[in-house]
């Protein structure tokens, strides 16, 4: 194996270093158990800080999905468990449907901002972003330790919402999109959840949005002025596009979201009626809000709402990237064109989120702009997805847990992705809006994909965060019914979309002196379905444990991982098992070449790292080189044009 | 550095990696990225307030040229000036002339103070007048039957916004002006950025909120 | 001439008081602040009143530390002509002069009495718009051109971050259909159009 290349700071650096004192990097290793653990201010401390979060936000999550389809499918059966918990959510253990409905939001606002949100980005890119363009931290510890604090303020937040929102509820009960008037107003009209649970569902998204935004512009300075010496943006690992481009979203969509947030908050508590128009009555209680206009929350919600889904799904893209191509020993192929078309998707997630609008009533014209642009990402993506495609293609391919979830992504993303074009189009989303297609759309693709992405993340990142393996016995046995389990609970929910079950309704069917009698009958052949779904969520989500328990299992029983497991050829793999607290050791790596070198022909092994020098030396020369220096320019903080 | 030893090899840019690709700092970076974000929020709330003053069926011109308009004006000139002595604090540090930018830096803040201290004055006046974030001042609600109540709830909400900025403005560089033997001169710029990207949304809001609400009934306020 | 630490000279006792009356003259100015700031009319007899004994028991406090510290030679303010060894290693380039910024700010003032003065000709709404957000966007660019120094940053920093901007700001403005829409759906205007159909017949 090639010796890794780095180059020792030299002693003029070490005292510029020591000299600027508030500089990043002069912070050394902590030594007590708060400052290293808990109040830290290294990446990866945080970055396994926020993932552990996103992994609490993700049951809860899963337990509040399971909830819903045990209402669905068996809506008046009694659990005497909830009636337990939930005295007036669920009295005799007979979920309500406000409770239901309250169900629907949290695990919504659970599973966008703090597991799709937090864990790519937050844990993963975190951990990994610094090490991969050779950076001893990001740019702002600080900065990145408040960012986590935050984004726990917002959870507990979110949490408190489910004890503070009355006992009958959860939450709030109009979704994750909170869409007003009822968001705005439902608490004068007595609606359940719309007190107090508005108000800290507000104020939990609000805290999220600083602590993203914050985050975001951490990660960019990061990317930008921390790469070592040699890493030319041409020779970033994909990751580090994916969450670049993923953070770039951040920053732009963020404060939109913070804004309407902020306008909503106003309507709910400070009587204004930005987005509540007149003469809104329940026939007992007249509202006396008038002259606003609901469309404009829908518009500053999803002009956040549609990057927001390429905020979750890009950092998986990258992940998928990464891993393909060491695992298929192949270059990635396109790296270029992987590059452009991943800034082609945050571009144009930019231009369409009225396709979220369609049937608000919004002008033809505009509709039709949205819908081209909306379909125009098909074409990035299909870049993306016929590289993937030809990085296996006669690849040789080990077939390891993180490759299997990997392909599992591909496949997920391309599944979810198709329907993706069918709801972009005007006509066809007219009938299909709010039914459960795009309830398998958007799972599918935003949110099982991205899961995917993660677990690929996890089972490959394990052993170079922890020092050891998971288990690969059990990662596959994870694999197998996680995949299977996934497109039998969503692939279905397509059909019964077309069959017109319109999404968020508590339940389709009642039991009326034992005879089963459908709401609305034109629903009755999706029965099969409901119950075959619901079977199919129920296993699929007792598996994920099994991967709960692998984890832990394997932080303190794996098998002990080497510095580069799976022989693979970016920085995070020169680096010690675990890296130490300032990554490299001291040492600042040189990188001499792009990021996936596999099977270069005349190399000793099958992979070159990316700090391997070639023969004639690095291949591009820095001025200082002859003199000697490390990179103490790179400090940051001396330098003025 | 002897050309001879690198031939046949590009010459490394600042993109290429160790150094800056901006010749920019972090904290200036991430200042600037701050202020993007930061005028993305105010995008919103007056594409907001846009939003609603077009879709509704009258609005309130209610602002007499004197005192209302003037008065805003006089607002403006204060938050010009103090962009002005920031600008001339900046100057100073990099001069290394650390008193002349500590004075300059208090001008500024004393210009932001002053301009907090008359919009408190003008907002608590508004109030008196009987305006809210839920409904017209009185006599408003008289001249133009068809207006919606959000006049007063955009004029607090985005004016409100941009004081919030002003103070923290204020309470920010009153820490740079303490700490100005300790502060190095990138922090003194940044925080100059900051106080700029203020004054700058002001630019905005002034016509906005205040010069397009002026009241057009013949022979007011002249 | 320099300035003694503030920790050598006095017990801690001391502090804790001298602590304590510069809250007291915060608090008592903060409730000067207040009380201008409600009264609605400043130039009230009570008002200047309250403010002025407000402000008089601010400065009493105030008085107590500063002349202490006075007289012990500690001056927390002071900075003297010397570069602190914090700055001395920076190369600072910084262009521009008072002359330059001079000429901006009359820049400013003069692009905000054109401004003002279009309210005052009062000038039909429409177009007052369309010459205000103009007015704006060139003063806009002059504070982050010369203010913000943006002109003297490299030129990849101004395109990187404006065209970003511009870009998403003028996104924000595919609202403006649907605003226009539900103005024309509002009551008002929609009873007049059968209004206006029957005068057609």
């Amino acid at each position: 194996m090639a010796e890794p290349e780095v180059t020792a700071e030299t002693p003029a650096a070490a005292e510029e270093h020591a000299a600027h004192g508030a500089g990043h990097g002069a912070h050394h290793a902590p030594t007590g158990f708060v400052r290293k653990y808990i109040f830290s201010i290294d990446h990866k401390v945080i970055g396994i800080q926020y993932l552990l979060l996103a992994l609490f936000s993700v049951v809860l999550g899963m337990l509040m999905s399971i909830l819903m389809r045990m209402k669905m499918t068996w809506p008046d059966h009694a659990w005497p468990v909830l009636g337990w918990l939930f005295p007036e959510g669920a009295p005799g253990g007979v979920m309500t449907p406000e409770f239901y409905l309250s169900l629907v939001t949290m695990h919504g606002t659970m599973m966008v901002f703090f597991v799709l949100t937090t864990a790519p980005q937050g844990g993963f890119g975190n951990y990994f972003l610094p090490i991969q363009v050779g950076a001893d931290d990001m740019a702002f510890p600080y900065l990145n330790m408040l960012s986590f604090w935050t984004t726990l303020l917002g959870l507990v937040v979110l949490v408190s919402a489910i004890f503070a929102s009355g006992g009958s509820v959860i939450g709030p009960t109009g979704g994750w999109t909170g869409y007003p008037p009822l968001s705005a107003i439902g608490h004068l009209l007595n609606v359940p959840g719309q007190g107090m649970g508005v108000n800290l569902w507000i104020i939990s998204i609000a805290i999220f949005c600083v602590a993203s935004l914050l985050g975001a512009l951490n990660f960019i300075v990061t990317l930008l002025n921390l790469r070592t010496k040699g890493m030319s943006l041409m020779r970033m690992p994909l990751t580090c596009w994916a969450w670049f481009t993923t953070a770039v979203l951040a920053l732009l969509s963020f404060p939109v979201l913070l804004a309407a947030g902020v306008l909503l908050f106003l309507d709910h508590n400070a009587g204004t009626s930005f987005f509540v128009p007149g003469g809104l009555s329940n026939g007992t209680t007249v509202i006396d809000h008038s002259g606003g206009s609901p469309i404009l929350w829908q518009h500053l919600f999803w002009f956040f709402g549609h990057p927001e889904v390429y905020i979750a799904i890009l950092p998986g893209m990258g992940a998928t990237s990464h891993i393909l191509s060491t695992f298929a020993r192949k270059p990635i192929f396109g790296y270029r064109a992987m590059v452009f078309a991943m800034f082609a998707i945050g571009l144009l997630g930019f231009f369409v989120w009225g396709h979220h609008m369609f049937i608000s009533g919004m002008s033809p014209l505009t509709g039709a702009a949205f819908s081209v642009l909306t379909l125009s990402i098909g074409v990035p993506s299909a870049i993306k997805t016929f590289n993937w495609l030809g990085t296996l293609w006669g690849a040789r391919i080990r077939f390891h847990t993180p490759m299997l979830f990997a392909i599992g992504f591909v496949s997920l993303f391309v599944a979810g992705g198709i329907t993706g074009l069918v709801l972009g189009q005007t006509s066809l989303d007219l009938s299909m809006h709010d039914t459960y297609f795009v309830l398998g759309h958007f799972h599918l693709v935003m949110g099982v994909a991205a899961i995917f992405g993660m677990f690929a993340g996890t089972y490959f990142w394990f052993p170079k965060m922890f020092g050891r393996k998971m288990n690969e016995t059990l990662g596959k046995i994870h694999f197998w019914p996680t995949i299977v389990g996934v497109y039998s609970i969503f692939i279905p929910m397509h059909a019964m979309g077309l069959v017109g079950m319109p999404r968020r309704y508590s339940q389709f069917y009642e039991m009326l002196d034992g005879k089963l009698v459908w709401i609305y009958n034109f629903n009755s052949p999706t029965y099969p379905l409901i119950q075959f779904v619901s079977w199919a969520a129920i296993i699929t989500v007792s598996v994920q444990f099994l991967f709960i328990f692998n984890f832990f299992w394997s932080l303190f029983k794996g098998e002990r991982a080497s510095d580069n497991p799976w022989e693979a050829t970016t920085l995070e793999w020169v680096t010690a098992t675990p890296p130490p607290h300032d990554n490299f050791g001291g040492r600042v790596p040189t990188v001499y070449r792009g990021a996936y070198e596999f099977g270069v022909p005349g190399a000793p092994e099958d992979y070159v790292l990316q700090t391997t020098p070639d023969e004639t030396g690095p291949n591009v020369a820095y001025a200082d080189e002859a003199e000697g220096q490390g990179r103490g320019s790179s400090n940051g903080n001396d330098v003025h044009g | 550095m002897s050309t001879e030893a690198h031939v046949g090899r590009l010459p490394a840019t600042e993109w290429d990696g160790g150094a800056l690709p901006y010749r920019v700092g972090h904290r200036k970076l991430g200042m600037w990225l701050f202020i993007v974000s930061d005028a993305m929020t105010f995008s919103a709330m007056l594409i907001a307030y846009s939003y609603a003053r077009v879709s509704s069926d009258a609005w309130p011109t209610p602002f007499p040229f004197y005192p209302s308009i003037i008065f805003s004006t006089t607002m403006t000139l204060f938050l010009l000036a103090s962009s002005f002595t920031m600008v001339m604090a900046v100057r100073a540090s990099a001069h290394n002339k650390l008193r002349a930018a500590r004075r300059w830096i208090g001008a500024t803040m004393l210009g932001g103070l002053t301009f907090l201290v008359l919009h408190s004055i003008e907002w608590s006046h508004l109030i008196h007048e009987g305006l809210r974030p839920f409904r017209l001042a009185g006599e408003w609600a008289e001249r133009w039957p068809q207006a919606p109540p959000l006049f007063g709830a955009s004029f607090f909400a985005i004016t409100g916004l941009h004081m919030f900025h002003v103070l923290t403005g204020v309470l920010y560089l009153g820490v740079v002006a303490l700490r100005i033997k300790k502060t190095r001169h990138e922090d003194v710029e940044i925080s100059g950025l900051y106080w700029h990207f203020v004054d700058l949304v002001w630019m905005f809001v002034f016509p906005l909120i205040y010069l397009m609400s002026v009241d057009f009934t013949p022979g007011a306020g002249h | 001439m320099s300035s003694e630490n503030i920790r050598d000279v006095f017990r801690k006792s001391d502090l804790l008081l001298m602590g304590v009356c510069a809250l007291m003259a915060a608090g008592f100015l903060v409730l000067a602040g207040f009380n201008a700031a409600e009264a609605g009319k400043l130039l009230t007899i009570d008002s200047l009143f309250f403010t002025g004994i407000c402000l008089l028991l601010a400065v009493t406090f105030a008085a107590v530390p500063a002349l202490a510290m006075h007289q012990r030679g500690v001056r927390p303010f002071y900075v003297g002509d010397e570069v602190p060894p914090a700055r001395a290693r920076e190369h600072v380039h910084f262009e521009g002069g008072t002359k330059l910024f001079l000429n901006v700010l009359l820049g400013l003032l003069v692009l905000t009495v054109i401004e003002v003065f279009l309210a005052y000709k009062h000038v039909p709404l429409h177009i007052m718009l369309t010459l205000l957000i103009g007015l704006s966007l060139v003063k806009a660019a002059m504070i982050v051109a010369y203010f913000m120094h943006l002109k003297f940053e490299r030129m990849s920093l101004v395109l990187t971050l404006i065209p970003t901007l511009a870009v998403c700001i003028c996104l924000l403005f595919i609202v403006f259909p649907d605003s226009f829409r539900a103005g024309a759906l509002r009551t008002t205007k929609t009873e007049a159009v059968p209004a206006a159909a029957e005068k057609h017949e």
